[in-house]
């Protein structure tokens, strides 16, 4: 299993998976601070609450894609490789796996970690005075590293039973559009949606007066068991990879 | 011999899963723009300008870019595969006649998923909405000014699925363009866009505006897209001069 690790780390070392893994966090926080403005005192005094509502809603657009490019990059390199042949027959089947599903738990954290720093580093950017809740943070985190790893085992999935990359990036692509949309939705429609949970799993909620044009931020009761469906869904998509892996043809 | 290069990119395409991508991304955003419209008329008005705002918002401003990104990641698989690259810098055949027949290829799957996207809107408009008369010729004008904006698109993701061998990250920078253009268009007006390709189509579309963003500054849009296209074809032309068999 180590062994596996290892070679994956090499493997990614050569695909350069860090400044991908680094590029799709940036991209969400990039895009936050820059849609975000936040100048008068009222914003200041509630800057984490909208990062904690941002953060979750771009995600829904960017993270798709990016898990699906990251677990895609994983695969397709056996796939161009032609190395599938050797993989299958000189080490156990159990570990190929093991080694590529810690690769990309590992990628997805890294991506959160980066978020995450990037929360507090546009918090500190725009002078934040609102303290920063540690639980809801640590929510918002751990929301996002599960939904990262569920999306990430299905693109695997979708990886290995196409040699053609479309599929895994597409349904990565039309997921972040779909989840985008269900997010307008009624909530109960965004519980059948899994590529868009980042939004009902999001620990605030924004109410639009229409007639003042302000907005104002909520507190959202924390979902447990959302985030329960959430790694079920991992676990199983997990299971998927795993099962392909070991019965895939040589 | 530039012709044969077309046939083969077209034979690609023939079957291929693209054509999924082609039918699902505007079917998706049709769908919902049109929801949207309808359960929104507070705060829309019930024409087909409205219409047309909510039937592209999304699919011009985040998800038309990784979309030609995809395209042309497709287009350019079969090179990156084995040692197909050394075939075809071997072949005799000048490498930017290849360049150019994948950009002409991409460029009709562009101008055709335009055509559909503009046939759900019809469709949804006359038979879903019921909207009373026909679209305004303006916004076929949008539509075609799309075409014209996805032009440097089509050649920078061509060149960037080209230059990188990998098949997701050309997409992913096409999300991450496409979010940049919207930034730059929106924070630094129609003048900034002009100077950003990713910002082109977006405006082309005025998908998100009711009244024209390029109004007085059409032959500078037009200018801008042929200018990007050129810049990115030299650029292109420039590595695959640059480039070589690996042995």
């Amino acid at each position: 299993m180590l062994k596996a690790l290892h070679a994956e780390f090499q493997k990614a070392r050569r695909r350069r998976d860090v400044p991908v893994a680094v590029g799709v966090a940036l991209v969400v926080i990039l895009w936050v601070g820059a849609t975000y403005e936040i100048e008068s005192e009222t914003d200041r005094a509630r800057c984490f609450t909208m990062l904690f509502y941002a953060v979750p809603l771009l995600n829904t657009i960017v993270m798709p894609l990016g898990m699906a490019a990251l677990a895609s990059r994983l695969w397709d390199c056996e796939t161009k490789g032609e190395s599938c042949k050797l993989l299958l027959t000189l080490q156990s089947r159990e570990n190929l796996f093991a080694g590529k599903a810690a690769m990309g738990l590992l990628e997805s954290l890294l991506v959160c970690l980066v978020e995450a720093a990037g929360v507090l580093a546009l918090a500190a950017l725009k002078q934040a005075t609102e303290p920063l809740d540690a639980g809801r943070f640590a929510w918002l985190v751990a929301c996002t590293f599960v939904i990262n790893a569920m999306l990430y085992f299905f693109s695997l999935w979708l990886s290995m039973r196409f040699r053609n990359q479309t599929a895994a990036l597409a349904v990565g692509f039309c997921g972040a559009l779909i989840g985008l949309f269900a997010n307008f939705m009624p909530v109960w429609f965004s519980y059948f949606v899994p590529f868009g949970y980042y939004v009902p799993l999001c620990c605030v909620r924004m109410l639009y007066n229409e007639a003042t044009r302000t907005s104002t931020f909520t507190p959202e009761p924390l979902r447990w068991w959302l985030l329960g469906v959430g790694a079920l869904l991992a676990v199983l998509a997990a299971l998927a990879c795993r099962r392909t892996i070991r019965t895939k043809e040589v | 011999m530039l012709l044969r290069c077309i046939r083969a990119e077209n034979r690609k395409l023939r079957g291929s899963a693209i054509w999924l991508v082609f039918f699902v991304v505007p079917l998706i955003s049709c769908l919902y723009g049109t929801v949207n419209f309808l359960g929104n008329q507070g705060m829309l008005s019930f024409t087909w300008y409205d219409l047309w705002t909510q039937h592209t918002l999304f699919y011009a401003l985040f998800f038309f870019a990784p979309m030609v990104g995809v395209y042309a990641a497709y287009l350019w698989r079969l090179e990156h595969l084995g040692r197909n690259w050394n075939l075809i810098m071997s072949a005799p055949v000048r490498p930017l006649y290849l360049f150019a027949a994948k950009a002409l290829a991409l460029a009709k799957l562009v101008a055709f998923t335009q055509g559909w996207v503009f046939l759900l809107f019809l469709l949804c408009g006359k038979l879903w909405a019921r909207l009373p008369g026909w679209p305004p010729a303006q916004i076929f004008l949008w539509l075609l000014r799309g075409v014209a904006g996805s032009l440097p698109i089509v050649a920078l993701e061509l060149g960037l699925a080209m230059a990188i061998r990998s098949f997701a990250v050309p997409v992913l920078l096409g999300l991450a363009g496409g979010v940049s253009g919207m930034l730059i268009a929106s924070k630094g007006g129609t003048r900034a866009g002009l100077f950003w390709p990713y910002s082109l189509m977006q405006m082309g579309m005025n998908s998100n505006k009711a009244e024209d963003v390029l109004a007085g500054s059409t032959p500078v849009f037009w200018a801008a897209c042929l200018v990007w296209t050129a810049v990115f074809f030299a650029a292109a032309a420039l590595w695959l001069r640059a480039r070589d068999v690996e042995a």
